[in-house]
């Protein structure tokens, strides 16, 4: 018997709901080591600053800061901090949430951004969210500003910037 | 700097703790399927036989992993095997400690490839390698057509 002989199709709604199956949710829980670069620049987010580290050979000014430098591949030399402006280098207007459930109509969208701050060499910036901004109006080369979380209850994370608005 | 850094002080560790939300269906297959409805409704376990090369396996296959051949038969192989292996367990599989340990084995059926990994209730002096034991199943009502239908191995 030839493989072409073989019945082979999917299972209809229905007869999925009526086969065995084995329904599972495998625990993956994690913990992630900020590291020496990122622990560093999160720590300088709790206290209102957005720190950047600078490599001299290649005299860039990296952001997020980070341990080594990926051209040269040199430890970088000191961090630098940036400032909390910057310019939209690209975008998307989200009608959906992270878990793929439709955002309703009168819900905000998301809007993520690339967002190239000032002070760090060109091309050098974070994705964070844009707010308090019409989607419609969003444009690439926008001026934005971080809005950040009142200082008592920052915990040194991205999310103690709350997100990016125009400026 | 950078490289050269330490942290000397655990409270200036960074850490991030999350949970990645991942659920799952898996179904059973053509043959697998066909053994746990027979499981369930019949309560005996069946092997697939290639009418090629006559292998008999369990758990059923819909194909010959000798010769490739596509399988249609199938044949009851009742519940009474031979114990082949076996092993205690203390600790479940995400570590955390049993109140008693389980005694897990592997169990063969006379001239079938293949066998049956399940929970072993058999006392320790009996517990010897090639004794005949007999699956023990969950009355037909609370049977779901699933591992958990038979309770554990005995000792015929």
């Amino acid at each position: 018997m030839k493989i072409d002989n073989v019945p082979m199709k999917g299972l209809s709604s229905e007869e999925y709901e009526k086969a065995l199956k084995i329904t599972w949710k495998p625990n993956l829980h994690y913990t992630w080591d900020n590291g020496i670069g990122i622990g560093k620049y999160l720590q300088s987010l709790k206290e209102g600053k957005i720190l950047a580290s600078y490599c001299e050979k290649c005299e860039r000014i990296m952001l997020p800061a980070r341990a080594f430098c990926e051209m040269c591949f040199r430890p970088t030399d000191k961090y630098v901090p940036v400032k909390d402006t910057g310019t939209v280098n690209t975008f998307a207007i989200c009608h959906v949430n992270w878990d793929a459930s439709r955002l309703k109509p009168d819900e905000p969208r998301h809007i993520p951004a690339v967002i190239e701050i000032d002070g760090a060499s060109s091309g050098q910036g974070i994705m964070h969210l844009l707010g308090n901004v019409d989607p419609a109006k969003v444009h690439i080369g926008m001026k934005v500003k971080a809005v950040w979380k009142p200082a008592t209850e920052r915990e040194g994370s991205i999310t103690d910037i709350l997100f990016f608005e125009p400026y | 700097m950078s490289f050269k850094e330490i942290i000397q002080l655990n409270t200036q560790l960074g850490y991030f703790e999350g949970q990645i939300p991942v659920n799952y269906q898996y179904t059973l297959g053509v043959a697998g399927n066909k053994f746990f409805e027979t499981l369930k409704q019949k309560g005996e376990f069946i092997a697939s036989i290639c009418s090629h090369c006559g292998v008999k396996t369990i758990y059923p296959l819909i194909y010959c992993e000798e010769c490739f051949n596509p399988i249609e038969t199938y044949a009851s192989v009742g519940l009474e095997g031979n114990l082949y292996s076996f092993t205690k367990c203390y600790r479940d599989y995400q570590g955390n400690t049993y109140d008693e340990p389980h005694v897990i084995g592997l169990i063969k059926f006379d001239g079938i490839k293949g066998g049956i990994i399940h929970r072993l209730n058999i006392d320790e002096k009996d517990l010897k390698l090639g004794i005949r034991v007999k699956a023990k199943l969950k009355p037909i009502k609370e049977r779901t057509g699933s591992l958990d239908d038979i309770i554990c191995f005995e000792k015929v």
